[in-house]
């Protein structure tokens, strides 16, 4: 298990997050996603996945992500 | 507001074209009319509740037809010959009556009566627009050349009429006892035959823009359920599959899911060989799928499609007019009643002063003027040459704007290029690595930075990762990343820290960077744990055409700017390899408009080069843009000039092609004006008190018949402008 932070731009609301919740977990079912709003952030908790993986299916779900950070 | 389109019929001249757009301008909801004489088309932009027939029947109501669509336009080439065939046929026959061995052959009055009967129906049926356009300028004053050879004709006709039924009472009032008939049948039949080549011409010169048209397919071969179907191309929507079977033509623009082919895409690029292409990569309508067979997704359809922005560009390019035109225009709807007045001034001339017989001179000398003054070659000038030249140019990959913007091309004495894209390819590359640290090894080094510029989508970023690619190297992936946009990327990886970015980016994060290159291109530090670790030098190639295109624009006297957003160095280094004087490094796209700006203050007429959203604003400033058509959308929307596929050295065939055009434009214009306007005292008679000179009304047609020949011949040579000129 490793989670990472990932900060997005471009989510405005509850939409988007289900959106980006969604997305993920079409790649994987194990995926755990916490989207915040506020801080502009998506925490993820996932397995035998590659970071980049997550990044581009952010990105292609129409988000930018600008950083990320490994907990 | 909406934009009709209409084939229109009957127009004869220029003037046919102005009286339609003058007596629209006063129907209610038509806002513009354009209409071409030489396209025989018009466009209307009226408001949304104006049904086409409203503008179709004020057209007619001028004597014209108009149709949508269409319309029965093709008729046949043997059709249209057959008038000036049988007229001719009768006029000659008239002719051996008259003048030829026939003269004795019968009483001077049976003579006349064949010579009346053979011409009558040249003179009504054939000759009966020439009749109905003197009934047109009677009611409403339009006047066309028509009206000039109506009035002609007419006159000469009822003359030898009246000789012919009352010689007795014709005696009597000291009319000159000579027939016309046989000027009359002459006249009609040479304006037919004029006619015909012209039309002949004219479709020659249309059917580039048809050949275009024609490329694009009516079906395609789409995947419904589990097989593929054939169905008609409307039917055919975004996201389809479609199979394409070697040979067949590309039905829509989309992106190749299966299969790898050589597409043939000349008629998009104008360069005869054809593209490999394989899995993702971009098809367009109307090109032809080589050896096997490849399945697509549709993306564009219908009008979207990449042929149909051509064939639209294009249409709308021959329908605008060009300034040159619109005083052809003018002089034409002012000529026809001047030339009407001075024909009665040449009757009363040589009736009052003129030698005898006095009816028949005057009249003859009249008929000469009115012929000999129409002005169809002066209306064919300009259109029939810019059809040609677009036409041309269309078939090279480059799409023009129309007439204005070739006499805007034709002035044009400085062209400022973009770099990227433009000049160069646009796909930077790795051209250097350098270590600062001897610890470390490129291997090692690329490792670590290829592992973090994976996450970013920077076209730097992009090239690094394709460097780091070829030698072998795998990202992984860091802790943590960040982006700071314009500048660089912070980011952890293995528990140290990295900057990556430019020297600025480093400074400012207290970092000394402070080395010193004179290499061009972009300089991209790497910085760990605070300490310089090396940089890589990212390039861009020059494209191959460039420095001949650059050469030949100085030698046609054109000189050239590089304006560019990259940095000064990398700039002047491209500047230098290309021979260009005069360039400015790191503009802003604000920058590039304002230094267009200058350049025109400085009198300099201005063209602009350029392919990405951050040169719009300096194309839209321009006296006239040119955008590459691998740039974007934008791009092509704001400028004047297309350039298809990008190859550089089209612009200076844009340069050439309009100096050309203009120049048969000139020739056009001299030509017509020699026949039209030198010939009318000619044929007035205002020589003959000097040498005894009169015209006679026959040679007056031949001559308006061979000047409009040679109008549109002339714009014909055009045609072969790029024969010779293509490059390997």
């Amino acid at each position: 298990m490793s989670g990472i932070v990932f900060k997005v731009e471009g989510m405005k609301c509850g939409g988007c997050k289900s959106k980006i919740e969604g997305a993920l977990k079409n790649m994987d079912s194990g995926i755990e996603t916490l989207v915040n709003l506020e801080d502009k952030t998506v925490k993820v908790t996932f397995e035998d996945l590659s970071p980049l993986e997550i990044k581009k299916t952010i990105e292609e779900a129409g988000f930018n992500v600008t950083g990320m950070n490994a907990e | 507001m909406k934009n009709v389109s209409l084939k229109i019929e009957g127009m004869t001249c220029a003037s046919c074209a102005l009286n339609i757009e003058k007596a629209l301008a006063k129907v209610e909801g038509i806002k513009t009319s354009t209409v071409n004489f030489a396209t025989e088309s018009g466009t209307f932009e009226v408001s949304d509740n104006l049904n086409a027939e409203v503008i179709i029947s004020s057209i007619e109501k001028q004597g014209y037809s108009a149709f949508e669509g269409e319309g029965p336009s093709d008729n046949t080439s043997s059709a249209e010959l057959v008038r000036p065939i049988v007229s001719m046929l009768l006029a000659l026959v008239v002719f051996y009556l008259a003048m030829g061995p026939g003269k004795n052959q019968f009483t001077k009055q049976v003579n006349w009566y064949l010579q009346l009967v053979l011409i009558t129906p040249v003179f009504f049926w054939i000759g009966h627009r020439f009749q109905k356009a003197i009934w047109i300028f009677l009611r409403t004053g339009i006047s066309t050349m028509n009206t000039l050879v109506g009035f002609g004709t007419a006159a000469a006709y009822y003359y030898s009429l009246f000789i012919t039924v009352a010689p007795e009472k014709a005696v009597k009032l000291g009319m000159n006892m000579h027939v016309y008939y046989e000027a009359v049948g002459f006249i009609i039949s040479f304006v037919f035959l004029g006619k015909f080549f012209e039309e002949k011409a004219k479709k020659k010169a249309r059917k580039e823009l048809d050949n275009l048209l024609r490329v694009s397919t009516k079906s395609a071969w789409v995947k419904r359920g589990d097989e593929f179907q054939e169905v008609p191309l409307e039917d055919v929507v975004k996201g389809d599959v479609i199979r394409v079977r070697p040979g067949e033509k590309i039905p829509v623009d989309g992106k190749i899911l299966e299969g790898e082919s050589e597409i043939d895409e000349s008629m998009l690029s104008g360069e005869p060989l054809p593209v490999l292409k394989g899995k993702d990569a971009q098809v367009f309508a109307g090109t032809i799928n080589g050896y096997s067979v490849i399945t697509f997704k549709a993306q564009k359809v219908g009008s979207d499609t990449m042929l149909a922005g051509i064939i639209k560009f294009v249409e709308t390019a021959q329908q605008n007019k060009a300034p040159i035109q619109l005083l052809a225009d003018k002089i034409s709807s002012y000529f026809v009643p001047v030339v009407l007045v001075i024909a009665v001034l040449t009757f009363f001339g040589w009736y009052f002063f003129g030698p005898e017989p006095l009816w028949g001179n005057a009249l003859s000398s009249m008929i000469a003027v009115l012929v000999i003054a129409c002005p169809c070659a002066l209306g064919l000038a300009t259109p029939t040459a810019v059809v040609v030249a677009t036409g041309v140019a269309s078939k090279r990959g480059l799409l023009i704007g129309g007439g204005e913007i070739i006499e805007k091309g034709d002035g044009v004495n400085t062209i400022i290029f973009d770099k990227t894209g433009t000049l160069t390819f646009g796909k930077p590359f790795v051209k250097h690595v350098n270590l600062f640290s001897e610890k470390s090894n490129e291997r090692d080094f690329l490792q670590e930075v290829s592992s973090i510029e994976s996450f970013s989508e920077h076209p730097l970023s992009r090239a690094i990762l394709e460097y780091a690619k070829e030698k072998g190297v795998k990202p992984g992936f860091p802790e943590s990343f960040e982006v700071v946009s314009g500048k660089g990327i912070k980011a952890k990886l293995n528990g140290l820290e990295y900057f990556i970015g430019s020297s600025r980016f480093l400074n400012e994060n207290n970092i000394v960077c402070s080395y010193e290159t004179d290499q061009s291109g972009s300089q991209v530090f790497v910085a760990r744990e605070g300490e310089l670790l090396g940089l890589i030098i990212v390039d861009d190639k020059v494209k191959e055409q460039a420095r001949p295109t650059i050469n030949k624009l100085k030698e046609d006297f054109v000189t050239p700017w590089l304006i560019s957003g990259d940095n000064t160095k990398t700039v002047s280094a491209v500047a230098q390899e290309l021979g260009i004087p005069e360039y400015v490094g790191n503009c802003l796209p604000i920058d590039k408009a304002s230094y267009v700006e200058r350049l025109k203050s400085e009198g300099k007429k201005v063209a602009m080069i350029g392919d990405g959203i951050n040169d719009a604003p300096a194309l839209a400033k321009a006296d006239l843009s040119i955008a590459m058509g691998t740039g974007t959308d934008v791009a092509m929307d704001a400028s004047d000039v297309v350039i298809i596929d990008g190859d550089i050295s089209k612009v200076d065939d844009f340069i050439r092609l309009s100096r050309k055009t203009m120049s048969i434009i000139k020739q056009n214009l001299f030509l017509s004006f020699v026949y039209n306007t030198l010939l009318i005292p000619v044929a007035a008679g205002a020589f003959y008190p000097l040498f005894n000179w009169t015209f006679p009304p026959v040679l007056a047609s031949v001559a308006m018949g061979l000047s409009s020949i040679s109008v549109v011949t002339n714009s014909l040579r055009i045609n072969g402008f790029f024969n010779g000129t293509r490059r390997s």
